[in-house]
C-alpha cells in the first residue's frame, strides 16, 4: 500500500511540484504588488486621518469607502468581475499570471488596513516631538511612522501572504493553476485522496515556513 | 528671548468652548531658567506647546528670538522649530534607533552632513554622560538615561531655546535633581534659555531663576523665584510654596502660641545676607524686653537662604513698640501676630 502512494506521488510529482511553484509565484508577486499599493495607501489613510500631521477628512473618507468596498467583495467574485481590467494589465484574463491581478487588487485594501493599524500604534509622543524637531511631512513618514511600526508591519505581511495563498487555491477557476487547483481537479474530482492530503500538507508547510519567517523577522526589528 | 503677549487658546469642542489660556503674557529673558507652575489642567502643558505651535494660538503674539512664531509659514516654521529644543515627560525616543541614532535624528531632519553628525552626537552624549550607551536602544535604558538622550537630542541644532514639558515628572526624585542638575549646567555652560512646565515646586526651586504661577489659564503670580518663594500673593502660590518649605506656622502650634504668654508675638522673615545679623540679642541688649523665641525654621533656595521666626517680646509696651520698629528698620518683614496688652 505505502509503496503504491509513493509510486503515486512520484507520477505526479512534475505537477505537485509545478502548482507548488504556480503557488508560491502567484502569493511572492501579488504580495509585493500588494505592498507596493497597500503601504503607500495605508500611510495615507494614517496621516489624512483627524488630528494627524497631514489632515484631511475628505480624502480619507474616499480612500476609506474605496478600501471598504473592495474588502467586501468576495474574491472569487472579484477575479471574475476584475476580467476586463485583467486583460488590459497583463493582456490576458486566464493563467498564473493573470491571477496575480485581482490576488493584488483584493489584497492591496487589506494591506493598507492592517498598515493602516499599525502606524496607528505608533506612539503620538514621538510623531509629535518629530513635529517638534522640525521634521517635515515625508520624513515623519520615513524616518518616524514606519520604522517604528516596522515589526508590526512584518507581521502584518505575514498575515497578508498566508491570506493570499488562501485566495490563490481559487485560481483554478480562470486557469492559474497552483496547489488549490490541483487539490480540485485530482483530489476532489477524481477522488484522488492522496493528491489532495499532500496539497493541504504542502500547504500547512508552505504556511508554517512564512509565519515562522514574519515572527523571526518581526522579532529582529523589533528593540523593545 | 521669548515674549508671549495676550495668547488665548480656546478649544471648541461637541461641548461647546474650552478656554485653555485666557491673554496670557509673560517675558523670558536671555540665558535664564523660567520656571510654569500649575496643577493639571492649569493650561500649562497648552502654554508651552504654543511657543513652538505644536497648538495653534487662538489669538495672541508669540516672538522667540525676535521672530513672531504664529505667523510663520509651514517651511519657515520647521526651519525655526529646528532651533527650539524640546524635552518631554515621556522622553518620547524612537524605539527602533539606538541612543546614538536617537540624537543624529534631528541633525539628519535639518541635512546635516554624516561626518559633521557623528562629531556632534559623541560630543553630546559625553556632555550628558551616556558616551558608553551609545548602541543601546531606548528600551535598555532608565528613565533617567532615557531623558538625557532627550536632552542630548534637543541640543543636537544648538538650540537658542529649550522647552521642557514636565521633563522630570516621570522621574523618581534622586533622578529628577541630577536631570535638574544637568539642565543647570547646560543653562550655564551653554548660555541657553529654558522655559519649562512643572508641577513640582522642587523643580522651580531648584534652578528657575523666575516663575509664573498658572491657573485657570491665566498667570496668577509672577517674578523672581525668591520673591515669590518668600512673599507668595496667592493662595495657590502659597500652596505651592508649602509644598517644599513651611512659610506657615502649623495651625496647631500657632493655636498654643497667642494662647501662652501675655507678650507681643512677632514674626519675623528674613532673605538673604541679613540672615546672619544677630538681632534678637539686640533686642535684649537696647530695648529693656525679654525675647523668647517660640518657633523658627531656616531655608534655603538656590544660593539665597530665607527663613521665619516667631518670638515673644515681653517687656513694657513702649519698648515693644521700639524694638518691632528698630527690626523693621533692619530689612525684616515684621508681621505682628498678637499684640501686647
Amino acid at each position: 500500500m505505502p509503496n503504491d502512494v509513493f509510486t503515486h506521488l512520484a507520477t505526479l510529482s512534475p505537477e505537485l511540484i509545478k502548482a507548488t511553484w504556480e503557488t508560491l509565484y502567484m502569493t511572492v508577486v501579488s504580495v509585493l504588488f500588494a505592498s507596493l499599493l497597500g503601504i503607500p495607501l495605508g500611510v495615507i489613510l494614517v496621516v489624512t486621518d483627524k488630528g494627524h500631521i497631514k489632515e484631511s477628512l475628505k480624502l480619507n473618507q474616499i480612500l476609506g469607502s474605496i478600501v471598504n468596498v473592495l474588502r467586501s467583495f468576495p474574491f472569487l467574485i472579484l477575479m471574475l468581475a476584475l476580467g476586463p481590467f485583467t486583460r488590459l494589465v497583463v493582456g490576458t484574463t486566464i493563467g498564473t499570471t493573470a491571477t496575480i491581478v485581482p490576488l493584488t487588487i483584493a489584497a492591496a485594501p487589506f494591506v493598507a488596513r492592517l498598515v493602516e493599524t499599525s502606524l496607528k500604534e505608533v506612539n503620538w509622543g514621538v510623531v509629535e516631538a518629530s513635529l517638534a524637531m522640525g521634521a517635515s511631512t515625508w520624513q515623519i513618514i520615513r524616518k518616524v511612522l514606519l520604522p517604528e511600526a516596522m515589526p508590526s508591519i512584518i507581521l502584518g505581511t505575514t498575515i497578508t501572504t498566508i491570506t493570499i495563498i488562501g485566495y490563490s487555491t481559487m485560481a483554478g477557476v480562470i486557469g492559474g493553476g497552483g496547489l488549490g487547483d490541483l487539490a480540485v481537479r485530482y483530489g476532489h474530482m477524481r477522488f484522488d485522496y492522496v493528491v489532495m492530503v499532500t496539497t493541504v500538507i504542502i500547504l500547512v508547510v508552505i504556511v508554517q515556513v512564512i509565519q515562522s519567517l514574519g515572527n523571526l523577522f518581526a522579532a529582529k526589528f523589533n528593540k523593545n | 528671548m521669548i515674549q508671549i503677549r495676550d495668547l488665548t487658546k480656546i478649544y471648541r469642542g461637541a461641548a461647546g468652548e474650552v478656554v485653555a489660556l485666557d491673554s496670557v503674557s509673560l517675558r523670558v529673558r536671555k540665558g535664564e531658567i523660567y520656571g510654569i507652575i500649575g496643577f493639571s489642567g492649569a493650561g500649562k502643558s497648552t502654554l508651552i506647546r504654543c511657543v513652538n505651535m505644536l497648538e495653534r494660538p487662538t489669538e495672541g503674539s508669540i516672538i522667540v528670538n525676535g521672530q513672531e512664531m504664529t505667523t510663520l509659514y509651514e517651511s519657515q516654521l520647521r526651519t525655526m522649530r529646528q532651533k527650539i529644543g524640546m524635552i518631554f515627560q515621556h522622553f518620547n525616543l524612537l524605539s527602533s534607533r539606538t541612543v546614538f541614532e536617537n540624537v543624529a535624528f534631528p541633525l539628519e531632519i535639518s541635512g546635516v552632513a554624516k561626518a559633521e553628525i557623528n562629531k556632534k552626537v559623541t560630543n553630546l552624549l559625553e556632555l550628558v554622560g551616556l558616551a558608553d550607551k551609545a548602541q543601546s536602544y531606548p528600551s535598555q535604558l532608565s528613565g533617567g538615561q532615557k531623558q538625557r538622550v532627550g536632552i542630548a537630542r534637543a541640543l543636537a541644532n544648538d538650540p537658542i531655546v529649550l522647552l521642557c514639558d514636565e521633563a522630570t515628572s516621570a522621574l523618581d526624585p534622586a533622578t529628577t535633581s541630577s536631570i535638574l542638575e544637568l539642565l543647570k549646567d547646560i543653562n550655564r555652560k551653554l548660555d541657553l534659555t529654558i522655559l519649562m512646565i512643572t508641577h513640582e515646586m522642587k523643580v522651580i526651586s531648584e534652578i528657575c531663576d523666575s516663575v509664573a504661577v498658572i491657573e485657570g489659564g491665566k498667570i496668577i503670580e509672577e517674578g523672581l523665584v525668591i520673591d515669590v518663594f518668600t512673599q507668595p500673593k496667592h493662595s495657590t502660590t502659597r500652596r505651592f510654596v508649602q509644598t517644599i518649605i513651611n512659610t506657615d506656622v502649623p495651625d496647631k502650634i500657632r493655636e498654643r502660641l497667642l494662647e501662652k504668654g501675655q507678650g507681643q508675638i512677632i514674626r519675623l522673615s528674613f532673605i538673604g545676607d541679613n540672615t546672619a545679623e544677630p538681632v534678637v540679642s539686640s533686642l535684649v541688649k537696647h530695648f529693656d524686653v525679654d525675647v523668647n523665641i517660640l518657633y523658627g525654621n531656616i531655608d534655603q533656595i538656590q544660593d539665597t537662604p530665607f527663613g521665619m521666626l516667631i518670638i515673644e517680646c515681653i517687656g513694657a509696651k513702649a519698648n515693644c513698640d521700639k524694638a518691632v520698629a528698630y527690626l523693621r528698620k533692619q530689612g525684616l518683614r515684621i508681621e505682628v501676630l498678637r499684640s501686647a496688652e
